[in-house]
């Protein structure tokens, strides 16, 4: 059929002319995308081109700038080239001087650094120690603090000073003997002493009657406002669980340090911290000279008794305790007291009990082994004849150092000197021990008292 | 009563308070029997009571018993003689009722329970019907069984004279009926000095009633003086109640009743209006109470009692009519209602069944 | 209902209880001694050293009767206060004894310090200082019970021994820093002082103290509790008694106070205890009992606190076993034990 031919015709033309629209709409398309994304392209570049055109002209700028502080910091660097050039000396005697080296004490430590000294004292603080000739010198402050991030930074010898307790003014007392320099006159505005106690040693009452030491309060609750206003530039305290003070002075903006040295365990860690309070005065060669002495001195008390005890059986058994109430408060087996007792040749008659387990009961079951007792009051507070004290407290009277006499107390000064003397307190055991030990004759107790 | 000169207590001008304050002042005589003291709350009944117990010195006068002061007496002999119940109630932790019991024994007894003594207790618990209760904690008893406890131990202990205060209050009726049963049988053989807010148990059981009216201590003669006592109330003998009075209104209220229903009406209604009545049998008990009430009664008596009711119902508001049994009312109260409704007064009528009552 | 336990099973059993914690505590101690040896010596045959000897006799032996005797006083102060005041919260040092004793020690200290003598007069002579201070204390405010009522009576006590805490708050904050260390725990209750003297007078007081309770209880305590009025009624001389009361319950006290220190919870659950187990609260059975259940606490946690918690103040101890015991027996009676 024709007509049918005809259309089968039309419908392909039909498609055929469909599928070439098609395709010629697609490639118009094609080339439309193309030209938007060249210019796409055209708008970035030049945006970019506008960015670095601005960066150049900021960079234009912060040269003119960095031009100018140049210029500005060689003033500055001529000015204080002339300080450097002064303060080279310094440098160069500061890294020469003998530096601290702490061996016993656990609670300190020092640390060198130029002409800076490191302190980390007993709560962790970490202490800067500048010289203070180079206190004007910015930079070099400033770049120690960013080094270390100091909990305080002090500038040395420190010419303010307001001490907590009797030890660590009598720490200072002997760094003034040995190093021959006047620091209490001088340097020490005051104590914190509330007149708590009384004071053993003449030179200190004197000064706190005068005035010429201020009192600045107890030691438990300082006077907190008199000290600020002092200005001081060292406040040294000791602290214990649960004290506010060091709180309370930290949080006041004060330069506190914690010195405490009577959580130490041993005898020459007590004394060490000497070296920590020399530091501040720059007398740290003095301090370790002095501390190497002593300790040379205690190694010959050592050896001169092990020589004259050389077995265990042949040292005395000593016990050393105080009472009050009934109960019996007796030293740690890990205390500086065993330390010191077992360095002056005695054996402590509770080494094996944990702390606090000492009853009358253990004392009594001893009696007979206990040769030398040693009671931890001063007569101020304890015991003052032999008698009185075996009426007060019965279950001692069967020991066998109250029956043969060897019993002691403590002079008044043993709390307040006897942690800066510690070769006298070895002296003075080693005599109470061995009472007959040659080099020690003529030796005179210092810090203990027999009672009769 | 016998009046036994020598055991009574004699109470001569006394006067009772705390330091400067007088409370009551009392003249009396309290012999064998029981002596009932009535008074509103606050009047003094329990300071004087306190003050013939011994436990609170007079301020002045005497009381003696037997011819003795009784203060003249140690704590301990008075303590044999007199007893007093007081009206609180203590906590006795850990205390069985036996133990309760014997404490009432303290004054009498050595060392420990004699004989004689858990006799005193074995015929206290008796009487008081508490025996089944003598082992059990004090504590976890009610009220009732508390109060008869405490009232046991008083009775251990043997008085001479007996003072309660208040012995049946927070108990329910048949208790306070009990009690006062109790003490009424002890009366026959000692003084008993009884201070109550119960009326109608006191007007069953008392021999002698007296009052507390400021400050002084009265009998009372009658029951007119009783009913004043409480403020404007009205004590009636034959019911033992004490009802309000009635009020006295322009607007009257008129009652048909009979055989007591009237009081009843007013008991439940408690009108604000002032009450008429009648005509009612002049034995009724309607009568008899409405009229100490303050209502006004027409009485089969009267000459002639329809006209006269009719008049007060001229005046009436409402007429209530209360629909009794043809006893309790004589024929002309029919006649008055049928010329009230005539006049056009508003009627109520009320079936007796709905006030709680069975009338046959 | 609970079967009750007859009251003389209930006597017989705890006296039997006290006696073998009165003998483990002199067995038994901080140093080890072999309790076969003790045994032996006790009943005549020589088998301990010198110094075991001395343990044994001159420290075990008198702080165990110190034990008992404190614990059987502080129970039946708790008690008389219980029955005084009318409170189940009594205890012995609830009108500020044990305050007034601490303080007049820590005021002594001073005394001492000034004479010169502290050691001498604080071992030797404290005691006796505190002990006075207490028993005049007490003379006072006993005879101020007499004028007062209960609840005044409460409340003047406790105020002052408020008042005298805070007294020796501040005298201890003065004294230097050792001496006040040790006066913080020195009244903290120990058993270790009581050497044979104390131990002597302990006794004889709790005799006295015993004895006056029980012939008290026959007629004159009971009554008190159906309230003044019913007591006076019933021939109780009700100041007198009270003051009576007043006086034993705070001797007692203050003789504990004295030796042994201020030890917490005895005074105050003795009497709970007894009352719990007898299911009675008749003074004449619960007085004896309260010694003895008394007695038996103080043995059996000054056991504990010398060979187990060494060092442990007495008052902890004691409140830390005491207190789920009585909680314990408080909940198994339940409704019976109302107040």
């Amino acid at each position: 059929m024709a007509s049918q031919r005809i259309l089968g015709l039309g419908v392909i033309a039909a498609i055929l002319i469909s599928i070439f629209s098609a395709i010629y709409t697609a490639m118009l398309l094609n080339e439309a995308r193309e030209n938007i994304n060249r210019i796409n392209n055209n708008i970035n570049n030049l945006s970019e081109n506008i960015l670095r055109i601005s960066a150049l002209a900021s960079g234009a700028i912060s040269s003119i700038e960095t031009l100018n502080s140049s210029i500005r910091s060689i003033e500055r660097g001529i000015s204080s080239i002339n300080n450097t050039v002064s303060s080279l000396g310094e440098l160069v005697r500061a890294s020469t001087e003998p530096h601290v080296s702490v061996k016993y004490a656990r609670l300190f430590q020092i640390a060198y650094d130029g002409p800076a000294k490191i302190v980390r004292d007993a709560e962790g603080q970490k202490i800067l120690l500048i010289p203070r000739t180079l206190s004007a010198q910015k930079d070099i402050v400033s770049l120690y603090t960013s080094r270390y991030a100091p909990d305080h930074v002090i500038y040395t010898p420190v010419e303010r000073v307001i001490l907590m307790s009797a030890t660590q003014v009598s720490m200072i007392l002997r760094l003034e003997d040995e190093c021959r320099v006047n620091i209490v006159n001088t340097s020490i505005l005051g104590i914190m002493w509330g007149k708590q106690y009384t004071w053993y040693v003449p030179k200190i009452s004197d000064m706190l009657d005068k005035g010429v030491l201020r009192d600045y309060g107890p030691a438990d609750n300082p006077n907190v406002e008199m000290i600020i206003a002092s200005k001081p530039d060292l406040v040294v305290i000791y602290t214990y669980a649960g004290s506010p003070v060091f709180r309370t002075l930290k949080g006041s903006g004060l330069p506190v340090v914690v010195d405490n040295e009577y959580l130490e365990n041993s005898l020459l860690g007590r004394f060490e911290w000497i070296k920590f309070l020399a530091v501040f005065f720059n007398l740290d060669g003095c301090a370790e000279s002095l501390f190497a002495r002593v300790e040379s001195t205690i190694d010959g008390l050592r050896q001169l008794i092990s020589n004259r005890a050389p077995v265990e059986s042949l040292r005395p058994v000593v016990a050393w305790f105080s009472v009050f109430g009934g109960r019996i408060y007796a030293s740690s087996p890990a205390s500086y007291v065993v330390d010191a007792i077992t360095m002056a040749g005695g054996r402590y008659a509770f080494i094996d009990i944990p702390y606090g387990s000492v009853s009358q009961e253990l004392v009594v079951s001893r009696s007979q082994y206990i040769d030398v007792l040693i009671y931890s009051t001063s007569k101020e507070y304890g015991p003052k004849s032999i008698e009185e004290l075996a009426k007060a407290l019965s279950f001692v009277k069967d020991i066998k150092a109250v029956r043969e006499g060897r019993v002691y107390v403590f002079a008044p000064t043993y709390w307040q000197l006897g942690t800066a003397y510690p070769e006298d307190i070895i002296r003075d055991l080693a005599k109470i021990f061995y009472p007959d030990i040659q080099n020690l004759a003529g030796w005179v107790l210092r810090f203990f008292e027999k009672l009769s | 009563m016998v009046m036994d000169g020598e055991r009574c207590v004699d109470v001569l001008s006394l006067v009772s308070g705390y330091g400067r304050r007088i409370i009551v002042r009392a003249t009396a005589r309290f012999c064998r029997g029981l002596s009932c003291i009535l008074g509103p709350n606050g009047a003094g009944k329990t300071t004087l009571l306190k003050t013939l117990a011994g436990l609170l010195g007079p301020l002045a006068g005497f009381i003696s018993f037997e011819g003795r002061d009784i203060y003249s007496y140690s704590i301990r002999e008075r303590a044999r003689i007199v007893a007093i119940h007081l009206s609180s109630i203590p906590s006795l932790p850990l205390l069985k009722v036996r133990d309760v019991i014997s404490l009432g024994r303290t004054p009498n007894m050595g060392l420990t329970l004699s004989g004689e003594d858990i006799r005193a207790i074995s015929e206290a618990m008796k009487m008081t019907n508490i025996e089944d209760l003598s082992d059990r904690y004090f504590n976890q008893l009610s009220d009732g069984e508390k109060r008869r406890v405490m009232i046991a131990m008083t009775i251990a202990r043997k008085p001479r004279v007996l003072i309660l205060d208040e012995p049946t209050s927070f108990l329910d009726p048949f208790n306070r009926y009990y009690i006062f049963d109790i003490i009424r049988r002890i009366a026959d053989e000692i003084p008993v000095i009884v201070s109550t807010h119960d009326i109608d148990n006191a007007l069953r059981f008392c021999d002698k009633l007296y009052y507390i009216v400021d400050g002084e201590l009265r009998e009372a003669s009658g029951f007119r003086e009783i009913g004043e006592i409480y403020g404007n109330m009205v004590l009636d003998p034959f019911t033992l109640t004490l009802e309000p009075k009635l009020c006295n209104s322009d607007k009257s209220i008129h009652l048909i009743s009979g055989c007591g229903t009237g009081v009843i009406y007013i008991r439940k209604y408690r009108p604000k209006n002032s009450i008429t009545a009648g005509p009612l049998y002049p034995n009724d008990l309607d009568t008899m109470v409405l009229n100490r009430l303050g209502a006004k009664i027409i009485t089969t008596l009267e000459p002639s009692p329809v006209d006269d009711t009719l008049k007060m119902i001229y005046n009436a508001i409402k007429l209530v009519v209360i629909d009794v049994p043809s006893y309790c009312r004589p024929q002309e109260s029919i006649t008055v209602v049928r010329r009230a409704i005539e006049m056009g007064k508003e009627v109520i009528l009320i079936d007796p069944k709905s006030l709680w009552l069975d009338l046959k | 209902m609970r079967s009750r336990i007859p009251t003389l099973q209930i006597f017989v059993t705890s006296i039997f209880i006290l006696s073998i914690l009165f003998i483990l505590s002199i067995l038994y101690g901080p140093v080890y001694i072999d309790p076969l040896r003790i045994l032996r010596d006790i009943l005549g045959q020589n088998s301990l050293t010198e110094s075991e000897e001395v343990i044994i006799y001159s420290r075990r032996i008198p702080a165990s009767l110190g034990a008992l005797t404190s614990g059987a006083l502080l129970g039946i102060s708790g008690l008389l206060y219980q029955i005084l005041l009318r409170n189940p919260m009594g205890d012995p040092y609830i009108l500020g004894v044990a305050s007034i004793s601490y303080t007049s020690l820590i005021a002594f200290a001073y005394i001492a310090i000034s004479l010169g003598s502290f050691f001498y007069y604080m071992s030797l002579v404290a005691p006796i200082f505190v002990l006075i201070i207490a028993l005049i204390y007490t003379f006072i405010l006993s005879i101020i019970s007499m004028r007062l009522s209960i609840l005044q009576l409460l409340i003047v006590g406790v105020s002052i021994g408020f008042a005298s805490s805070g007294a020796s708050l501040i005298l201890l904050s003065r004294l230097p820093p050792d001496v006040a260390g040790y006066l913080y725990i020195a009244l903290m209750g120990s058993f270790e002082p009581v050497d044979l003297r104390a131990a002597e007078t302990l006794l004889v007081s709790l005799a006295v103290v015993l004895v006056a309770s029980l012939v008290l209880s026959i007629k004159h305590l009971d009554p008190l509790i159906l309230g003044d009025d019913y007591a006076r009624s019933l021939g109780v001389n009700v100041n007198i008694i009270r003051l009576l009361i007043s006086l034993i319950s705070g001797c007692s006290a203050a003789i504990t106070v004295a030796y042994v220190g201020v030890i917490g919870f005895i005074g105050f659950a003795s009497p709970h205890i007894a009352r719990i187990l007898t299911g009675s609260g008749k003074s004449i059975i619960i007085a004896p009992l309260t010694c003895i259940i008394g007695g038996s606490i103080a043995l059996l946690t000054g056991l504990i606190a010398k060979t187990l918690l060494q060092g442990a103040p007495l008052t902890a101890v004691t409140s830390l076993f005491g207190a789920p015991l009585l909680i314990y027996m408080v909940s198994r009676m339940r409704g019976e034990y109302s107040w």
